[in-house]
């Protein structure tokens, strides 16, 4: 039997059992409290193994261990700065976040202000935050399909986009967390179980492995320096600021808070999501390393230009074939696959919810919607949702997915987290500095990564950047996070002052 | 919710500022020490090092954290409810 049907056979298995999920959940989806917030029932346990299935996708997986082959150790960086945003995320925010809000992000930025403008505002931010993560996924599936099946790229665009609208249309949240446990549960059993067989190719001989990658890299003995990867400091310093902030400003991570009962199991829910990014990085970066003289010379991996097939991105797919054979290809590549179906869904969600529940709900009518036209709402937008994913999935073929993550990253950091933090920990923030400084941060980003190397240099062709950065963090959370502040304290209008009144009385 | 819930505790902020100082340090140490944290020690560099000490003072921090914030909650809990009785 060759790889391809071993694999097909494995994925396809994957998603009926998936699916098998899905229809199980819908049928304890019945309220508005189970299709956002899973009722509050999800363990802490569970909730740490959905957030970090959520967080490690394709960018993660894929993505780092591609840029580990190509740049050695600053992939370090990556690691540490994610490891360190969940750390923030337990410290700072998870405790505050789980007491505030119900089922969304906007609740927990409203909680002490003025309803209407935040949760449009935070609706927005959502939006404006979920959609370049979510062309991230679906690029990163259609090229995965690809280079494995052979399948046309709009076909798998096609049929991925298809499965998550059915997985949140039916089971809303129960679905999603359960998928996401189960796939994060296989992800870094299969990450963990592809490191080790790496390196048991090399006798479990770390010094061995490594002395043979730099005996073929390109950059030799620097494989483990720094400084390949980052042009100058101030990109590394942004990158860093964008994945240490960054996480806390994702909705579609912090709305698993309040899937979970209690502050307990909140705080657990984070701790376990920080020991198993920090672990899987380490097998990412194992992986990496040991891909380099484990594929070097193998023609079957390579194009007629010498090119990786499917690119850097496929390190993982083709070392898991060399070490593991057909079969665990087939498990590897299933598993990758559903890792990006799985996120999809969950940043679906946040959309859906977003629109259903602040939108609609709240401020369009005022709370006076019922459970049942709001759920129907929902899954309306679920299905817009999957559609735009397409589309977009189609307009940015080609396009490099951890660039896209990043940036996804970069306005999270700049446009929900200060004005998050603010919310929770300064009293004086009024509803129009809030809305000032999420604006603000997103403008600077836009602004910013238009005029950076990415966009200027590449796209439009000009020869230098205006702005010297590929990510905006440095100039856009300071921006955000000083007209959040300065707005609110000269915010002189009633509503202003009374909200500073009412904040100093609770 | 009464007004210290908004606060973090002191245990929250330092280990806070001390992850977030420690990731800046190593970023700033790596773009600006480059041949200093290139030195080969055993099989890896300083920077490999460093960056897997990190990775696991995260860890440990995060279990600290946990434990102590559980504990000081079970004996708030275990407080209130003595003054409920009084």
């Amino acid at each position: 039997m060759s790889s391809t049907l071993i694999a097909g056979g494995v994925f396809v298995a994957f998603v009926l059992l998936t699916l098998a999920i899905t229809i199980w959940a819908s049928r304890r989806a019945t309220s508005i409290d189970s299709f956002y917030a899973a009722e509050g029932k999800i363990s802490g346990v569970g909730n740490g193994l959905a957030i970090a299935g959520d967080f490690i996708s394709a960018a993660t997986f894929l993505g780092l261990s591609g840029l580990t082959f190509i740049f050695g150790a600053d992939m370090l960086v990556f690691a540490i700065g994610t490891t360190v945003g969940w750390a923030l995320v337990l410290f700072l925010i998870a405790e505050p976040l789980r007491r505030m809000g119900r089922y969304t992000f906007a609740e927990a930025v409203s909680y002490r202000l003025s309803k209407g403008p935040i949760r449009v505002f935070a609706a927005c931010g959502v939006l404006v935050v979920s959609t370049p993560y979510l062309v991230a996924q679906i690029v990163g599936s259609g090229t995965l399909v690809e280079a494995l099946f052979g399948i046309d790229y709009k076909t798998a665009v096609i049929i991925a986009g298809v499965l998550l609208t059915v997985y949140v249309v039916i089971g809303g949240m129960i679905a999603a967390t359960w998928i996401q446990i189960i796939k994060a549960s296989l992800l870094i059993g299969g990450g963990t179980v592809l490191a080790l067989l790496i390196l048991a190719s090399f006798n479990f001989d770390l010094g061995q492995m490594i002395a043979e990658a730099q005996a073929i890299h390109p950059l030799g003995d620097d494989l483990l320096a720094p400084r390949n990867y980052f042009a100058n400091p101030g990109s590394a310093f942004s990158l860093g600021l964008a994945l240490a902030l960054g996480l806390a400003g994702f909705p579609h991570l912090m709305m698993r808070f309040f899937t979970v009962k209690s502050v307990k199991d909140a705080r657990l829910s984070a701790v376990i999501a920080i020991t198993i990014n920090a672990l899987f990085m380490l097998a990412v970066f194992i992986i990496g390393l040991g891909a380099i003289p484990l594929l070097a010379g193998k023609a079957q991996f390579f194009g007629t230009d010498g090119a990786m097939i499917g690119g850097a991105n496929m390190v993982a797919i083709h070392s898991a074939s060399v070490v593991g054979g057909a079969l665990f290809l087939g498990f590897i590549s299933a598993v990758a696959f559903a890792t990006i179906l799985a996120v999809v869904a969950g940043l679906t969600l946040a959309i859906a919810s977003a629109v259903s529940h602040d939108i609609y709900a709240t401020t369009l009518r005022k709370g006076k919607a019922s459970q049942a036209s709001e759920i129907m709402v929902s899954r309306i937008a679920v299905v817009a949702t999957g559609c735009m994913t397409i589309g977009l999935g189609f307009l940015f073929e080609g396009q490099n997915v951890a660039v896209l993550a990043a940036i996804a990253t970069s306005i999270a950091a700049a446009v929900n987290f200060p004005v998050l933090i603010l919310a929770i920990y300064w009293r004086p923030l009024t509803t129009w500095g809030a809305v000032g400084g999420g604006a603000a941060g997103l403008i600077v980003s836009v602004v910013a990564i238009i005029l950076g190397p990415d966009v200027w240099v590449k796209v439009f062709g000009f020869a230098t950047a205006i702005f010297p950065y590929s990510y905006p963090t440095l100039a856009a959370v300071p921006a955000a996070f000083g007209v959040a502040i300065f707005g609110s304290l000269a915010d002189k209008t009633k509503r202003g002052l009374m909200e500073r009144g009412i904040t100093n009385d609770q | 919710m009464t007004e210290e819930r908004w606060q973090p505790s002191r245990l929250a902020l330092f280990l806070s500022a001390a992850l977030s100082l420690s990731y800046l340090l190593y970023i700033a140490a790596c773009m600006f020490l480059p041949d200093m944290m290139s030195q080969k020690l055993g099989a890896f560099s300083l920077a490999v090092i460093a960056a897997v000490v990190l990775l696991f003072a995260n860890i440990i921090a995060s279990v600290l954290y946990l434990f102590i914030s559980n504990r000081n909650d079970d004996a708030n809990d275990a407080n209130d409810a003595k003054e409920s009785q009084k």
